[in-house]
Parts: structure tokens; C-alpha cells; sequence
């Protein structure tokens, strides 16, 4: 028992705990049995780049600048990045990208442990457990576990500081040294992805000071409040400043001017106005510039599962009515702040953006870190619900609600394996699934499709007319580039941008819509939503040449005639230019 | 099943304990005040444990504890533990300064201790716990010395492949490449172990003796089949380029061409077979592939290291080295 949280541990605890181990150890052994399969997504380049521009920054001890001004990557600390090149080279001879993409994978395991952490700490071991089925039965989550490269770690280093910071609340105003240590670890390595983390030292600063504050109009004694601030605001500079120092580690150009540099990466990064594009939206292609408040709760709505979903609306409405009750009692004090704390998290981000005007696009991946706590407050939902169900129907009560939680989970299961490995672009029945969202919202905006579209085509070439594919270089395009396209095909195939034999199109700014008019020959798609197509070329191509064949033919007929005309005008011309021969008068 | 007594004292050393902790850790509070709750926390201890309560602060911890919770607190921590008790016993039995105001106040420990020490109190209130739940402290030391094995094993385990990465370990490969500085394959060759021949040099030459142009090479290696069966065979190359299958070519692209594919489907049957690639590069870009398909389904891929076998460095260019 821990004396700072004296939770008297319950009849089921080690029971909860160990299955929840044993869930989380089959879902990484999964993860780490499946990340092959995942394509390279757009971001990935350039950030396996930058992770080998800090690491030569380092190993030519500051000589080689180029990670201080590599494209915008380098207003993001290289928290993956960086230890994503270490990882590469220890992970030799994996090429580049199936090495980044296990790294990431790993990563993502972890976010899932974070999942359970914070569920636990929210609610107890029962709750951890069902953070755990939750977090392992979320399809956008674990479809960006291998490969992407800046918003999953932020999730992971997100959920995991939510958890320990939630924790510390509970230790105020004496926080344990270890604990301390690990919160401004998790909080450093969130911001050494994208400093956006600096949301969680605004959390930690706002819960100090709402306890200060609390405590001492409590004690009504300025003294008092003075010794509560001196001790709390000791922890949360060391804190900070713990944080800021591992965030300084992985990120060269904030070293040259520690605090300035940080600040002014925040102010760009929420003012982001680099990518302008049309994207689907409810139906409509609009600017993302135009996005107004809808886009997150629609996104949200149609891309979490539908209990999730549920219960986050639920939960929110139930987590703010007990904020009030409690709000009665000082003793509940510390337990309204971590609910408060947890709900502020989950709806901050949103109005923050709205009331910015942020620029969004990609779905959700943008707010991909709020996906972890929110599975979070919706198992310690459910946990409470089963408790006061059990509590009121005893036995039959939990039977029957471990039944309805491992069919929802065991239904997003199901679905996980049908869109393996796209499951990124999961969209739930509220929408009509991936079919019913195609064309109405973004789903495969990552490119990630190519890869797999790429070799079962091949696949399909090669069952379809194998004596012609033994004999051919087939030339290919398509707007995924020559990177994601190639990748699989075997060599027998070549990228050419301006004549080629097939066009690969995902359906990102309707890509998929070129060249119509020519048959398809191969259609990726899943759960009956078309993700990727490639049209055959080669009969409109050789139509093409044929009419340029003729097309030069009669142009070289023109030219004779114009030639044979041209000759025959200036003979006619010499002869008209003679002079006539005049007769002498007699 | 916890008894309904059980039950209330460990609910009672809980409170306690919270109650304890939260005046030690108030800077506004003096730990004095959390004396009582720590003296009655121990009390509750030591009533589940032994049953019965020491007189005033005891001699040893073996007073406030039976031998098998005992045993959960480190041999040389147990005095510490027990002059804190003692301290909490003095003070909470101590008489108010009204009393005897004269008297000057019995020594503390420090807040630091004073934590540690209320955290060994929560481990054995835990562990007292789980014995009402019927797991013995044996049960509760293995588990904990099992996950503390897991850690370590896992560690050392993770740190040892780390240093010794036996993923590294070069794979030798199952072609004989040989590289010839001509394109006629004459002069002295450079000779290599491939895993794959799969190469796209571009402009340079295959190895730094060898020129970017006119250069030659030939890959041989031996192929395992446990059945007959159908291969497709394909080159991609640029330049000049042929396949032999047990001394026949199976696969022509001698005439010069660009990148360019060719390949045959043949029947081969089970046994060992020697694969013969030559490829002879004529001017600018230079590259070779040679894919295999031992299933309609799959399509050509390099050949499966696990189904060739390599024919040996010093072979007889007219012979058969996989016989």
C-alpha cells in the first residue's frame, strides 16, 4: 500500500492486473509480429532524414548545421527521430524503413502500457484492464503505431505524463522523487516530439496552483499558502526544468537559444499555414484553411469506435455533474482535480484550435494524442458503472457485463483484422464505415495503401498473363511517388512520371479519379470502401500511339505535298520569271 | 474470506497511514501531530500480525511483528524501523506541554525518514492484506523476487544481444560471383561471396578493380529443389545478360539491350541444380536481377537463401560444382 495513495486493494486486484498483463503482452507480441506489413506513409522520409541529420550533428559535435535548418522538421525535437537512427543502425541489416517502422511499433507498444497506466491510476486495476482491451481494440490508434513518425510518440509520451501527472496529484504537496524523475522524463520526451507537449507543463503549473490556491483559502493564512506555493513550486520548476533539459537533448536548433527557440516553435506550430489544400469534409471539398469548429467532434465521431464514442459524450456530461457535486466538499478536492484535470486535457486541445483557427487536415492525426487518455476516461467510466452494477445486481451483473465488454471489444477486433494493414483508415457504422466515409472524409491520406496496392497488383500481373510479366518492364505511376510505389514491386517494374503503363491512385485529392477511361485493372479496398486503384494504360497508350503514328504519317504526307507543291510552284515561278523571248522588229 | 474484524483494522491502519502521511508531508503541519496516527497505524500491524499488541514501544521490531512479516523487512533496516516506533510510541504517550511544561520534547526523525518509513508501513499493511487474502509472504516474497528476476534476466539478456548483435552477423551468401575486367570473361576475376544476385550499379563499376564499362561477371550457385516443380525464371538487366540451368540456357538476353526483362517458365525437377547467371555490361548504366517464382501465385522474388547451397570459391568453369 502506498502511503501518499492508501488504496485498499480489492478482492479482484491481482486477478485485473495479471490479465491485463497478460492482454498487453499478446497485443505487443502481435503488434511485433504484424508491423511488416504497413506502408511508408508521407511524413516518414523526411523524418528518417532529420533523425540522421541531428545524429551526424552530434557525431561532428556541432559541425554538420544541417539538422538547424532541414525543411520545417527542424521546429520539431528529434525525440523519435533521433533514436529512430540509433535504432536503425543497431537494427542493421533491416533497411531503413522496416527498421523505423519496428522502432515505431515498439513505441506504440509502449503507448499502449501508458493506456493501462493511466486507466489504472484513474480508476484502479479493473479499469487498467479495460483501458487495455479499449486502447488495443482502437483502429486509428494502432494503425499509426509503425509508421508514423511525430504524432503516435506524442501520443505515447502524452498518455504516459497524463498518468504520471494525474498521480502526482494525488501526492500533493509532497511529490515522491521518483515520481517527479518520471513525470519530467515522460513530459521531455512528449515535447522532444512536438512541443505542443508544453500542454502538459501548463497542466502541471494550473493543477499546482489550483491546489495552492485551495489549500490556503482553506487555511486562510497567507503564510500557509506561502509554504504549500514555496514546496509545490520547487517540485514543479525541478520538474519543468527536468523536462525542458531531456526535450533540449534530442533537439539541436532549440540548443542554440534554450527558451527563446522552444517559445518560437510553439507560436509557428499553431499558426501553421504551410499546407493548403481541398479536402473532403462532411460531404463537401473545402479549404482546410476554412475548417471551422466541426472538424474535430465529426472526425472524432465517426473515427473512434462507436462505444468510445459513446461513453466519451457520456462521461464528459457525468465527469462535469460530479465536478459540480463534489465541488461541495473539500475533501473531494483532490479528486475533482484529477477529473478536472483529465477532462480539461480531453477538451482543451479542441477549443484551443477552434478558438485559434487552426489549420486542419489528415483526419485526426493531428489530435491522434488525446485517442490514449480519452480510451482512458472511458474504462474508468465503465469501471465505475460495473462497480455500482455489481454492487446493486451482485454476480449475475458482472457476468453479463463482461460478456457485453468482450463482444464490443471482440467486434473491433474483427474489424482490425479485415482492414489489416490499413486499419488508420478505420471510420465506425455511425458514418457507414470506410464505404460510407470514401469521398465524404479523408481516409487513406497518408499514402500508406501504396505498398500493399503495389504488390498484390504485381501478384495479380503475374497470375494474369505471366508470360508477357516474364518478358516486360512494366512503367508505373502514381501519386504516392517513386518511394511508395517502387517499394515492393519487383524489379521488372520501373517508375516513369510522363509514359507509363499503369496510374496507381489513392483516393486523396481524387487521384484515383485520373484516367478514368481507362479500365481498372486492380482495386485495393476494405470493408467495401475503395482505397487505392491502378488503371490500365497500355490500351489507351498504344490507341495513342497509333493515332500519333498516323497522326506523323499524314503530317509526312502533308510535308510531301507542301514539298511537291513548294516545287512545283517555283518551277512555275522560274518558268512565269523568264523573260520572253521578244522578236526583233524587222 | 477477510473477517469483518480484519476487515475494519486494515481499513483503520489505512486511514491511519493516510492520516500520517498527509501531516508529514504538510509544510504547514509539525510531524509531531502525525505521531498518534502512526503509533495507532503500527497498533493495527501489529494486531494483525501477532494478535496482540507490545507493551508501550516493545524491545525489538520482533514485538511489533510476527517472524513471516518479519522477514519482509531487511535484517539491517530493522532497527531504524523500530527507533521510529519508538519515537511515534514516546511522543503520542508523551503528556501534553501543560502538563509538564518544563520536560524538553523528545528527538523526531527527520520528515525523510519519517516517509520512508510510513511507505515500509504501507508495504506491510499491503502485504498483511493479501495474507488475509490468503497469499503467505512467502507466496508474496517469491512473486516479487520473480518479477525482479524477470527484470534483471530481461535486462541482461536485452543488453548482451545489444552488444553482440547476432543479427549482424554477415551473411556469406550462396552465389560465387566472379567479376571480370573485360566483357569477354578473361583476365583475373575478382571473386565474391552474394546473397542475391540483385544489383543496380548505375554508372560505377561492381567492384573498385573493376571498370564502370565493359566489364563482365558470372554468378553461379546450386539449387535445391525437394520436388519437381514449375519455375518461372526472369532476368531484368542492363546490359547482356543469360541464365543456365545444369549447363543449358534457359533464359536468353545476350542480344544488347537497356534494362530490359526476360524470363521462361521451365519444369525442374527435384534434386540439386546448378544456376549459371553471366552478364556482360556494355556502356553506361549497369544492372542485374534475377528473380525466381516456385508458385503460379507468388510472383518472381529472389531466390530463398534456404534453397540454394553454395558450389565453393574454386570451381571448374566447364564443370558442374553441385554434383
Amino acid at each position: 500500500m502506498n502511503p501518499e495513495l492508501p488504496r485498499r486493494p480489492g478482492p479482484h486486484d491481482g486477478l485485473y492486473d495479471t490479465a491485463a498483463v497478460v492482454v498487453l503482452l499478446v497485443m505487443s507480441i502481435i503488434a511485433l509480429l504484424t508491423w511488416q506489413r504497413f506502408g511508408i506513409t508521407w511524413d516518414e522520409r523526411y523524418h528518417v532524414e532529420y533523425g540522421d541529420h541531428i545524429l551526424s550533428f552530434y557525431e561532428s559535435w556541432g559541425a554538420d548545421k544541417t539538422a538547424l535548418t532541414f525543411r520545417i522538421d527542424y521546429l520539431y525535437g528529434g525525440g523519435f527521430d533521433l533514436s529512430g537512427a540509433l535504432f536503425r543502425k543497431l537494427a542493421a541489416p533491416l533497411d531503413q524503413y522496416e527498421a523505423i517502422h519496428l522502432f515505431g511499433t515498439i513505441v506504440g507498444v509502449l503507448g499502449l502500457w501508458g493506456t493501462w497506466r493511466l486507466g489504472r491510476v484513474l480508476g484502479g486495476p479493473r479499469a487498467g484492464l479495460l483501458a487495455a482491451l479499449f486502447i488495443g481494440a482502437t483502429s486509428v490508434y494502432w494503425g499509426h503505431m509503425p509508421n508514423n513518425p511525430k504524432d503516435l510518440p506524442f501520443a505515447v509520451g502524452y498518455v504516459w505524463s497524463m498518468a504520471l501527472l494525474l498521480q502526482a496529484i494525488g501526492t500533493y504537496p509532497r511529490v515522491p522523487r521518483a515520481l517527479a524523475i518520471k513525470l519530467a522524463i515522460a513530459i521531455g520526451l512528449a515535447m522532444s516530439v512536438r512541443i505542443g507537449g508544453l500542454l502538459l507543463v501548463c497542466y502541471l503549473v494550473a493543477t499546482i496552483a489550483l491546489w495552492v490556491g485551495h489549500h490556503g483559502w482553506l487555511r486562510r493564512d497567507l503564510e500557509a499558502t506561502y509554504r504549500y506555493a514555496r514546496r509545490l513550486a520547487l517540485t514543479g520548476i525541478g520538474v519543468v526544468a527536468g523536462a525542458w533539459a531531456v526535450m533540449l537533448v534530442w533537439w539541436p536548433w532549440a540548443l542554440y537559444d534554450p527558451v527563446k527557440r522552444p517559445l518560437a516553435a510553439v507560436r509557428r506550430m499553431s499558426q501553421f499555414m504551410d499546407h493548403e489544400r481541398d479536402m473532403p469534409f462532411a460531404g463537401e471539398m473545402v479549404s482546410n484553411f476554412d475548417i471551422d469548429w466541426r472538424y474535430l467532434p465529426h472526425y472524432f465521431g465517426y473515427k473512434m469506435p462507436e462505444f468510445v464514442i459513446v461513453l466519451f459524450v457520456l462521461g464528459t456530461i457525468v465527469g462535469v455533474v460530479t465536478l459540480i457535486w463534489r465541488a461541495r466538499e473539500a475533501r473531494w478536492f483532490t479528486q475533482n482535480l484529477v477529473l478536472g484535470t483529465l477532462l480539461v486535457s480531453l477538451w482543451f486541445p479542441w477549443l484551443y484550435a477552434v478558438y485559434k483557427g487552426s489549420v486542419l487536415y489528415d483526419g485526426l492525426r493531428h489530435f491522434l494524442f488525446l485517442v490514449p487518455v480519452m480510451v482512458a476516461g472511458v474504462a474508468w467510466l465503465v469501471d465505475v458503472g460495473i462497480g455500482a452494477l455489481v454492487k446493486r445486481f451482485g454476480r449475475p451483473a458482472a457476468v453479463i457485463l463482461a460478456i457485453v465488454v468482450a463482444t464490443l471489444c471482440m467486434d473491433q477486433y474483427a474489424t482490425m483484422i479485415r482492414l489489416h494493414p490499413h486499419q488508420y483508415v478505420y471510420f465506425n457504422r455511425f458514418i457507414g464505415g470506410v464505404k460510407g466515409a470514401v469521398g465524404k472524409y479523408d481516409t487513406d491520406y497518408y499514402a500508406e495503401t501504396y505498398e500493399d496496392t503495389a504488390e498484390q497488383f504485381a501478384r495479380h500481373l503475374w497470375r494474369t498473363e505471366p508470360d508477357v510479366y516474364l518478358d516486360t518492364v512494366y512503367r508505373i505511376a502514381g501519386c504516392g511517388g517513386p518511394l511508395r510505389t517502387m517499394r515492393r514491386l519487383p524489379p521488372n517494374f520501373q517508375y516513369h512520371r510522363k509514359s507509363y503503363d499503369f496510374w496507381m491512385g489513392y483516393t486523396r485529392g481524387n487521384c484515383h479519379r485520373r484516367h478514368r477511361k481507362s479500365p481498372a485493372i486492380f482495386k485495393l479496398t476494405r470493408d467495401g470502401g475503395l482505397l487505392n486503384i491502378v488503371r490500365d494504360r497500355r490500351e489507351a497508350n498504344r490507341a495513342k500511339e497509333a493515332k500519333d503514328r498516323a497522326k506523323a504519317k499524314a503530317n509526312r504526307a502533308k510535308a510531301k505535298a507542301d514539298r511537291a507543291k513548294t516545287k512545283s510552284n517555283r518551277t512555275r515561278a522560274k518558268t512565269e520569271a523568264r523573260p520572253t523571248p521578244t522578236q526583233d522588229s524587222p | 474470506m477477510i473477517t469483518p474484524d480484519t476487515e475494519r483494522v486494515l481499513d483503520a491502519a489505512a486511514t491511519e497511514l493516510r492520516s500520517a502521511y498527509t501531516l508529514v508531508a504538510d509544510p504547514q503541519c509539525d510531524p509531531v501531530t502525525a505521531m498518534p496516527h502512526l503509533q495507532r497505524a503500527w497498533q493495527a500491524v501489529a494486531w494483525l500480525s501477532r494478535g496482540e499488541l507490545p507493551e508501550g514501544a516493545g524491545e525489538t521490531l520482533a514485538d511489533w511483528l510476527a517472524p513471516e512479516q518479519l522477514e519482509l523487512i531487511p535484517a539491517k533496516s530493522r532497527g531504524s524501523v523500530h527507533a521510529v516506533i519508538a519515537a511515534a510510541c514516546q511522543h503520542a504517550g508523551e503528556p501534553p506541554p501543560w502538563v509538564n511544561a518544563g520536560s524538553p520534547p523528545p528527538e523526531l526523525p527527520a520528515a525523510k525518514l519519517l516517509l520512508s518509513h510510513l511507505r515500509v508501513l504501507g508495504q506491510l499493511v499491503r502485504a498483511l492484506e493479501l495474507r488475509a487474502r490468503g497469499r503467505t509472504p512467502k507466496v508474496q516474497l517469491a512473486a516479487r523476487w520473480g518479477v525482479r528476476a524477470a527484470w534483471w534476466v530481461g535486462g541482461a539478456t536485452a543488453f548482451v544481444l545489444l552488444a553482440l548483435r547476432p543479427w549482424q552477423t554477415e551473411d556469406e551468401g550462396s552465389w560465387r560471383g566472379a567479376y571480370y575486367p573485360t566483357p569477354a570473361f578473361e583476365g583475373e576475376p575478382d571473386l565474391r561471396r552474394e546473397a542475391d544476385v540483385a544489383f543496380d550499379w548505375r554508372k560505377r563499376g561492381p567492384t573498385d578493380s573493376i571498370p564502370s564499362d565493359r566489364f563482365s561477371a558470372r554468378w553461379d550457385t546450386c539449387l535445391v529443389l525437394e520436388e519437381d516443380t514449375e519455375v518461372g525464371l526472369q532476368i531484368v538487366s542492363d546490359s547482356r545478360s543469360r541464365l543456365w540451368l545444369n549447363g543449358e540456357v534457359v533464359v536468353d538476353h545476350w542480344k544488347q539491350h537497356q534494362r530490359a526483362a526476360k524470363g521462361a517458365r521451365v519444369s525442374v525437377p527435384e534434386g540439386t541444380h546448378h544456376l549459371r547467371v553471366e552478364y556482360v555490361e556494355d556502356v553506361a548504366n549497369a544492372s542485374i536481377h534475377v528473380t525466381a517464382s516456385f508458385d503460379e501465385d507468388e510472383t518472381p522474388a529472389p531466390i530463398p537463401a534456404d534453397m540454394l547451397e553454395f558450389p565453393g570459391m574454386e570451381i571448374d568453369a566447364d564443370a558442374d560444382p553441385c554434383e
